[in-house]
């Protein structure tokens, strides 16, 4: 079977990076995909003009590299309480669907929404917010037929445990809206492979790494206590064959993490 | 010792409600937390002139705490900074019409673009605080930083204080005992508080009046903090809490010592 396996540009912690640079070298490290983490300084969607995001769909189509995004999520809240904080955080989103059309990206994943005080103390309303500006997001998306991802998120701050994600999917009901599976922020929720039966019928994405137990850490696969072995067997089962982006914090780690992930899926 | 009380205690219920609780219990200012449902930044001026004369009428001081759970002053996105400055902007022009003599804010958070730019992250906060104390100034208002105990926080401790003092002279501080108390620093020298102009302390549940829920086996440890910070300044006193009880416990445990 073919898998996609690609790296996520955290593998570059600098942030400061050419990015047609970047395909060319994952391309070199015989990787077949790419997720972009769309955040400022240098990479907001916004600010990426017409020139390059063509010239960086031309190099990934000549490649065969599939390019995916991840939406900003630095002081953006989907469900804010805020409504300039709410509106400008759903436009930076709706620029990285544009850009993702722009550039032939095929899925854009997304935070869900941090949850303080006001969220914690009016759950329902905050809720509520987060679908009327998820509704405006992935109306979007549809138009321009790109699948969005919530991203599974451990913290107490985050909207994103896998009930409230299949509570969000099943009451805005879009065939263009599934999950990131992330294996350190479900390891941090507790059993992975528990984790993954719960959400696979979702699954659209899924971020590898490695981490220590109780901790949130970008490690190369067997670095830490995740059962990588039955957990890929569990993707394997379901069909899933990509992709899984590396999400470590450098590019050994990932080129590390490649060959074992290959091993573990033959 | 003039004792002030937090609007969190009835986040769901109308601003007034807080009032008169404030008025029953004794406390002398009521420090209006800006959020929705119980106080919007978006009424018109005419609200907020009752809510004045409402005050004055109880005999009962007014500030603000303007709360930034996503605001970001030292973000390095122009955009995201903006809507933080334009946001506490607005806050003091409310501050000004209920005739309120401060308004507490948070510096700023440090995430991991931030933290790859260091010397651009500072120089954008210290001018963003510039830019929003000459503001606060101009309306006869007190600008006061609060500290956080998250990692990603730009003002933590005593030692954050100092370091903002030397590039902005006159500013003040609301320090938040649980939140110094939440670092666990076990060898902080409590005695640098008098080195930084603190205007008021505030007071509230363990890990943060704003972090629900609370730890309440801690809360005897964090008054006892207090304590030993009193020993040093006296200075007024705001108690948070989104639970009436707590912040009526809290009062009492202070009376009592």
């Amino acid at each position: 079977m073919n898998y996609i396996i690609g790296v996520s540009t955290s593998v570059f912690p600098s942030l400061d990076i050419d990015l047609l640079e970047v395909i060319e070298k994952i391309f070199m490290h015989g990787f077949n995909s790419v997720e972009i983490i769309c955040s400022y300084p240098k990479f907001k969607p916004s600010q990426i003009d017409k020139n390059l995001r063509e010239r960086i769909r031309k190099l990934a189509a000549q490649l065969n590299i599939k390019l995916l995004l991840h939406a900003p999520f630095y002081s953006i809240n989907i469900a804010d309480h805020n409504r300039e904080i709410r509106e400008f955080s759903v436009r930076e989103i709706i620029d990285t669907i544009i850009l993702g059309h722009d550039i032939e990206a095929s899925i854009v994943t997304v935070h869900a929404g941090l949850c303080f005080l006001p969220c914690k103390l009016m759950y329902r309303e905050t809720m509520r917010i987060l679908m009327d500006s998820l509704s405006l997001i992935v109306e979007t998306a549809e138009n321009v037929d790109i699948k969005l991802a919530l991203e599974i998120r451990a913290s107490e701050f985050d909207i994103g445990k896998p009930l409230e994600l299949l509570y969000i999917i099943s009451e805005i009901n879009s065939k263009h809206l599934g999950i990131t599976f992330d294996t350190v922020q479900a390891q941090l929720l507790g059993d992975p492979i528990k984790v993954y039966s719960l959400v696979k019928k979702y699954c659209l994405n899924i971020h590898v790494r490695d981490s220590r137990k109780g901790m949130e850490e970008m490690l190369a696969i067997g670095e830490g206590d995740i059962g990588f072995s039955s957990l890929l067997t569990e993707m394997k089962n379901n069909g899933f064959n990509g992709p899984f982006i590396l999400e470590m914090n450098n590019l050994e780690r990932a080129i590390k993490s490649k060959k074992e992930i290959l091993k573990l899926l033959s | 010792l003039r004792v002030g009380i937090s609007s969190l205690v009835a986040f769901k219920e109308d601003i007034e409600n807080v009032m008169f609780f404030a008025q029953n219990n004794g406390f002398s200012h009521v420090n209006i937390f800006v959020s929705e449902p119980h106080f919007s930044l978006f009424k018109d001026r005419t609200y907020f002139k009752q809510l004045r004369r409402l005050a004055q009428n109880l005999g009962l001081l007014i500030s603000l705490k303007a709360p930034a759970f996503t605001q970001n002053l030292s973000s390095i996105d122009n955009d995201i900074g903006r809507i933080a400055v334009k946001y506490y902007e607005r806050i003091i022009n409310i501050a000004s019409i209920l005739d309120s003599d401060k308004v507490i804010i948070r510096a700023g958070m440090v995430f991991y673009p931030e933290k790859l730019h260091p010397k651009e992250t500072f120089q954008v906060t210290i001018s963003r605080l510039i830019h929003i104390l000459e503001k606060a100034k101009d309306n006869g208002i007190k600008l006061l930083i609060e500290n956080y105990p998250y990692d990603f926080d730009m003002i933590r401790d005593i030692d954050d204080m100092l370091l903002i003092k030397k590039y902005l002279r006159k500013i003040a501080f609301a320090f938040n005992i649980p939140h110094l108390f939440a670092l666990k620093r076990k060898n902080f020298d409590i005695n640098k508080i008098n080195y930084v102009d603190v205007d008021c302390f505030i007071m509230g549940p363990p890990p943060s009046p704003y972090h629900v829920p609370y730890n309440i086996r801690e809360l005897e440890n964090v008054i006892a903090l207090y304590y030993d910070v009193v020993k040093i300044r006296r200075r007024e006193l705001i108690l948070a809490s989104v639970r009436k009880d707590l912040i009526l416990r809290i009062k009492s445990l202070i009376s009592e010592k």
